[in-house]
């Protein structure tokens, strides 16, 4: 998918100005926050579950050649045809030539961040080939010629009158209430479903040990894409890869929770090579592309490389005051909030995505709800010092940092700056106040009163 | 064992030079035993009430028959009560030895064969209740264990609006820690099967304004009926 970060500064601009979307953003992150919550203080140890994650995630990228090594002849042994692509470019030929060898003329595709990434679709349908995205959100999203706006929530910036409007228009069926919209969509999809050639699915994880690929969701898509077409192609990331069960098990002990609230995804399901001899029904023919796109560049940095550990859960979105003021598509490329902060600079190299280190209050709301453990803000906070150090911020930035370090190290000077700001109040702000030192004790009060207020005393 | 494919030509120089351009493997991140929340209860019938209560918490039903007789009730019940014309079954001993088939057909339910000339999904699509045995079941979650296998079908538990599965105390288990084991177990014995489905709760969805509804894609009605006692 062709990146429009660098048009971040003007996307963010007018996204603000949304309102709506900004009401509609509120309400969804303080849902998905609150489920989050309530999981984690359903289990008696949260913390250590995050750690044993982490673990997991670390150990992956701690010797992520030979594990993948491993995966690579695991696979191999299971009957799955492995593909290596250095970038998107490659990716999708690989993915061309499978469809084009095995004949395939419909497509099923279940949610998959990954080959949005690449520009699969679009690619696939130049082909000839009828391309259908079965996530319910994603096949929102489809049907409006728009790109999803979150990662777990692809279509959480529509409301629901706003789907009902878009499937009477493209489906010249509709209903009132969210029930009755997502029959028309299972009823239209089923029987897509039934007849599609090929299956196209990411991957939440694979196993190194085994050679199997486990698969997250809670629709029943996934099961669908990869139970009723002939040919099962998987696009994977090449740092989703972990070492063995207990690892899996200890990613899943927090990623639905961290996601939706959930105990456990729906479905997780767990595919070793293609159907046996004796067996109706599954793939086939099962094929996995494993690819690069910047991630060995990202792996290579020791302190970009913790990013690599995201589980893609969505809960830095929901957490980041950035996020819920401009929504998912303001980050012009396919990943959003924080963790899009990171991987579009980080894929895309920080010079097509200048601003984007910007975009964030640095108030670590997103380290606090990672299940991995990833610090976004410092890693944010790193790229901007590079950016300062070879040169890439701008003047009017520079000279403010200077002039603010001058008068930060001369406390007099600074109080008569104060002074004379507080008296010529640029930026509208009103003439003469107090400074903020005084002023912080009476604000103080009223901001825990509200607080308490709101979440009955807890915070 | 399946027969190993070919790697294409082109593909090993690639993965060669993505190996090459990863950083440098660091020293080994120590391993921990992974956390065990979830415990086996004490005896059966806490067992089973807290599988009752993680099935009610998800939207499905759970019915906890006496006998093999009382357990086949239960299903034609559930048939009756989603208005079941045809359903479709796994062949496994299980659902043999309960006469599952035949009483189904008594109480006018046409029993689809497992094969089928044509795809099998769209075979599948003609039933309105799928029933399975389950292979595992997670207490802590609720969760229903699958493997695929011949007259196991992927698409029983996923194809008809309604999925019903029967479960034997024995393969009760306490939570998602003891799946790593179950599969590690697997893997080193028999081996894996093909597919190992995971199924917790009905199929949802939450992406029109953030309403749940169930049975997005999969099955809308989930039952599950208990074996109390083991089938002699």
């Amino acid at each position: 998918m062709k990146s429009r970060a660098d048009t971040f500064a003007a996307l963010t601009r007018k996204a603000a100005g949304n309102r709506h979307q900004a009401r509609i953003l509120a309400g969804a992150s303080a849902h998905f926050i609150s489920k989050r919550k309530a999981a984690f203080e359903a289990v008696p140890h949260p913390a250590e579950l995050v750690r044993r994650a982490t673990e997991a995630r670390e150990r992956t990228l701690g010797k992520l050649p030979e594990l993948l090594l491993r995966l690579e002849e695991r696979l191999g042994d299971a009957g799955v045809r492995v593909h290596w692509a250095a970038d998107a470019d490659e990716a999708v030929a690989v993915v061309s030539d499978i469809a084009r060898e095995e004949g395939v003329s419909t497509v099923v595709k279940g949610k998959s961040m990954i080959t949005e990434e690449i520009g699969l679709n679009a690619a696939l349908e130049s082909m000839g080939l009828d391309v259908l995205e079965t996530d319910l959100g994603e096949y929102i999203v489809q049907l409006a010629g728009e790109g999803p706006s979150h990662i777990i929530a692809p279509a959480v910036h529509k409301s629901r009158e706003e789907v009902a409007r878009l499937f009477e228009e493209k489906l010249g069926q509709t209903a009132r209430e969210a029930e009755e919209l997502t029959m028309i969509a299972r009823r239209v999809l089923r029987e897509r479903f039934l007849t599609a050639d090929m299956g196209i699915t990411g991957v939440n994880m694979a196993v190194a040990e085994t050679g199997t690929l486990v698969l997250l969701e809670n629709e029943g898509n996934i099961r669908l894409s990869t139970t009723c077409p002939r040919v099962h192609v998987a696009v994977m990331s090449l740092e989703k890869v972990v070492e063995d069960f207990d690892d899996v098990a200890a990613v899943l002990a927090v990623l639905p929770r961290s996601a939706t609230g959930q105990k456990l995804s729906s479905y997780v399901s767990f595919l070793t090579g293609s159907r046996r001899g004796d067996e109706h029904d599954g793939a086939e023919v099962t094929h996995l592309v494993i690819l690069d796109n910047g991630r060995s560049r990202l792996h290579a940095d020791p302190e970009l490389r913790s990013m690599l550990r995201c589980v893609r859960c969505g809960a830095c979105l929901a957490a980041c005051p950035v996020y819920r003021a401009v929504g998912g598509h303001a980050y012009g490329w396919v990943y959003a909030g924080p963790i899009g902060a990171l991987l579009t600079p980080g894929l895309l190299g920080l010079e097509h995505a200048a601003d984007m280190p910007a975009a964030c209050t640095t108030c670590g709301a997103c380290a606090e709800v990672c299940p991995v453990s990833i610090r976004h803000h410092d890693i944010l906070q790193t790229m901007r010092i590079r950016q300062a150090k070879s040169g890439q911020t701008s003047l009017a930035l520079r000279a403010g940092a200077w002039l603010f370090a001058h008068l930060a190290r001369r406390p007099a000077v600074f109080g008569i700056a104060g002074v004379l700001a507080r008296l010529a109040s640029p930026m509208g702000m009103p003439r003469g106040r107090k400074p903020f030192s005084r002023r912080w004790p009476a604000l103080r009060n009223r901001l825990e009163r509200a607080s308490a207020k709101g979440h009955g005393g807890k915070d | 064992m399946a027969e190993k494919p070919e790697m294409p030509e082109t593909s090993k120089p690639t993965r060669d030079r993505i190996l090459a351009a990863l950083g440098a493997s660091v020293e080994a991140v120590k391993r921990t035993p992974l956390v065990r929340p979830a415990q086996m209860p004490g005896d059966s019938r806490e067992a089973w009430e807290m599988l009752g209560r993680a099935l009610a918490s998800l939207g499905a039903d759970f019915r906890l028959a006496g006998s093999g007789q009382e357990a086949v009730g239960e299903v034609v019940e559930a048939a009756r009560l989603h208005g079941v014309r045809s359903a479709l079954l796994w062949e496994h001993p299980l659902l043999e030895r309960l006469g599952l088939a035949a009483a189904l057909a008594g109480a006018s339910v046409d029993v689809i064969p497992n094969d089928s000339e044509t795809r099998f999904c769209p075979h599948a699509n003609i039933a309105d209740m799928g029933v399975t045995a389950a292979d595992a079941v997670f207490l802590e979650t609720g969760t229903v264990a699958v493997w695929a296998g011949p007259g196991r079908e992927r698409a029983t538990s996923l194809v008809p609006p309604l999925h019903v599965a029967l479960v034997e105390e024995s393969v009760l288990r306490a939570g998602i820690a003891d799946l790593a084991d179950l599969l590690r177990e697997l893997a080193a014995s028999t081996g894996l099967p093909s597919a190992v489905h995971c199924i917790t709760g009905p199929s949802t969805t939450a992406d029109i304004g953030q309403v749940l509804v169930r049975g997005a894609h999969g099955p809308k009605t989930v039952v599950v009926v208990g074996l109390a006692q083991p089938l002699p």
